[in-house]
């Protein structure tokens, strides 16, 4: 049997990745991508406590997260296409007509 | 198997039903009905969350305040919650009408995007479960990334969107995975339930529970735009039409801190001193940097996105007293809301009213002798900068004394002290632009009142009630103050 540490390790080691990677990618697909796998480990961390506390909730959760990072994905897409349809661009350095 | 079907109180679920009904319904009667005028749906969109804050007010809060296992939570806080949230949007939707720039998008897409993000900032308002409250707050902010970007021609709008979606998204990211982590140290996701293992068996000292706590705070922290996470506000306010950016000064705001104040009254007298401390910084830095930069900006959208910057770090200062057990500062947080959310959309309203069609007026120069091309306009504006800076007798004045001294009756020295310092040195700008209004000559060919358009009624209608509503709470504030203050006594 995995134990819960394998579980939240992962997880914890996912979120890690995915926040460095939203703060160093450049790439606007690459951050949207980033920003995946950081609800992702928290899915895995929420099942593994679910199983650790035998609550169904934890389960649950993951659905919801799932089910809204998919809203997301859309919605940031349908974001990017537009923005690439006006100046042809996936670099989120060279969007600076507002100061940043 | 047999599964139990959950009690349900239709009458304390109707505001939420309405305006989940009125967004389907406005959506869809576009899609059939395209040629059919804005003036009709903008009509039906005031009236649904116009019946929406009546059956709210309606409907008393009872015993039976929770339905759903704590999924939906009506008493009087969500009451008072509900109303606030209904009166950001019902202005916003009166400035989209009349802002020019917005008439030729979609009508029902807009405004059913409008509605959306409505339910989701009261159901995550009003809920002690903090699966409701990510659902929620992803609601809403699903509609507002879109709406951000909603001028699809304008580069700025998109820019917007993009940094208010990725920014956005990732602070969801770690809102969820605090909130992992406290479902891990506690079993549970409700506040309720996690309150009560708190007190039984102390899990409150372990490192998964604080960091969890931590996480929440940074994320909740980025919907509110506190320090150091309102980097994007700014950019965002500047880049989205302006009617949107009034929504998302008040709404957003309003919802991200009632969640804030129900995880506080929960978990915050058994989390410890830590976070006090953070409170405390985060109050301090957040009204500090609001009002500092808030000096030097040249675009009057930037200028107010740094001043509500500044006013949620006034509030912060309720939410510190609040962690020590002030029912008298969750009182004096709801009324500075509703000041808040009046003179707030009122400068909005002025910005939208002021601007012409394919000319904003978003430059601070622009309103230069705006006192004698456009009097009234330059009075009301005058008036929302005096309660923006607290100066009495209007209601910013009344809101800020009430939230400072519930601090002081905690026993807060230095923050209040630094609350009011911050008051006096945001005094600076609000008046500025006073000063540009009356002081000097109008720059350029005085812009005719015609130039307006069809919306005018709207944005006279707007700015008619902030203005009142205004007047009245600074000089009549008690009765609504002893509704603020009655709304929180069921809490918990």
């Amino acid at each position: 049997m995995v134990p819960l540490t394998h579980y939240l390790a992962l997880g914890a080691i996912l979120f890690l990745i995915g926040a460095a990677g939203v703060l160093m990618r450049r790439n606007a697909i690459m951050i949207l991508l980033s920003i995946e796998l950081m609800l992702n480990s928290v899915n895995i961390t929420f099942v593994g406590f679910a199983r650790q506390w035998a609550d169904l909730t934890g389960q649950v959760f993951a659905i919801f997260v799932i089910a809204v990072a998919a809203c997301e994905a859309a919605v940031g897409l349908a974001i990017l296409i537009s923005l690439n349809r006006d100046r042809q661009m996936m670099n989120v350095d060279e969007i600076n007509l507002l100061k940043w | 198997m047999t599964i139990p079907f959950p009690q349900i109180h239709w009458a304390y679920l109707l505001p939420v039903l309405l305006v989940v009904g009125g967004a389907v319904f406005v959506l869809m009667w576009d899609a059939f009905f395209p040629q059919r005028e804005r003036s009709f749906l903008v009509t039906l969109t005031l009236a649904v969350l116009a019946s929406a804050l009546g059956a709210s007010l309606a409907a008393q809060p009872g015993s039976e305040a929770a339905s759903m296992g704590g999924m939906y939570l009506y008493d009087g806080f969500t009451r008072f919650v509900f109303a606030l949230i209904l009166l950001s949007s019902f202005f916003s939707v009166l400035l989209s009408a009349a802002q020019r720039s917005l008439e030729e998008v979609p009508a029902g897409d807009y405004l059913g995007l409008i509605l959306f993000a409505t339910s989701g900032m009261m159901l995550m308002a009003a809920t002690r479960s903090l699966l409701m409250v990510f659902v929620g707050l992803e609601i809403f902010s699903l509609a507002l990334y879109v709406l951000a970007g909603f001028l699809r021609g304008q580069p700025e709008g998109n820019e917007a969107a993009l940094k208010y979606f990725l920014l956005g998204s990732f602070a969801s990211g770690f809102l969820l995975y605090g909130m992992a982590l406290i479902f891990g140290a506690t079993g549970s996701v409700d506040l309720m339930e996690i309150a009560q293992r708190l007190t039984t068996s102390p899990p409150s000292r372990s490192p998964a529970f604080l960091l969890g706590l931590g996480f929440v705070v940074v994320g909740l922290g980025f919907k509110v735009a506190a320090a150091p996470f309102y980097m994007w506000t700014p950019d965002v306010y500047e880049g989205s039409p302006t009617a949107v950016t009034a929504f998302m000064s008040v709404g957003p705001k309003v919802a991200a801190f009632a969640a804030f104040f129900r995880l506080l009254l929960a978990v915050g007298p058994r989390a410890g001193a830590e976070l006090d401390a953070i409170l405390w910084v985060m109050a301090v830095l957040t009204m500090t940097a609001g009002n500092v930069s808030a000096i030097w900006q040249s675009n009057i959208k930037r200028m107010l996105a740094y001043s509500s910057i500044a006013h949620a770090g006034y509030i912060l200062v309720a939410l510190a007293a609040v962690r020590r057990g002030s029912d008298l500062a969750t009182g004096s947080f709801l009324f500075y809301m509703l000041v808040y959310a009046l003179m707030n959309m009122g400068a909005f309203c002025v910005v939208v009213a002021a601007g012409a069609r394919g000319e904003e007026r978003t430059r601070i120069e622009d309103y230069a002798g705006l006192g004698y091309t456009r009097p009234a306009l330059a009075a009301a504006m005058a008036l929302f900068m005096v309660s923006l800076a607290g100066i009495p007798p209007t209601g910013g004045f009344v809101a800020k004394f009430y939230l400072f001294s519930a601090a002081v009756k905690v026993g807060f020295v230095w923050l209040p002290v630094i609350a009011v310092l911050n008051s006096v040195v945001s005094v600076s700008y609000y008046l500025r632009l006073v000063v540009l209004m009356y002081m000097r000559e109008p720059g350029e060919a005085p812009a005719r009142p015609g130039l307006l358009g069809p919306g005018w009624s709207y944005a006279l209608a707007a700015l008619v009630l902030a203005a009142a509503g205004v007047l009245n709470f600074g000089i009549f504030p008690s009765s609504f103050f002893e509704l603020a203050l009655r709304s929180t006594l069921l809490l918990n």
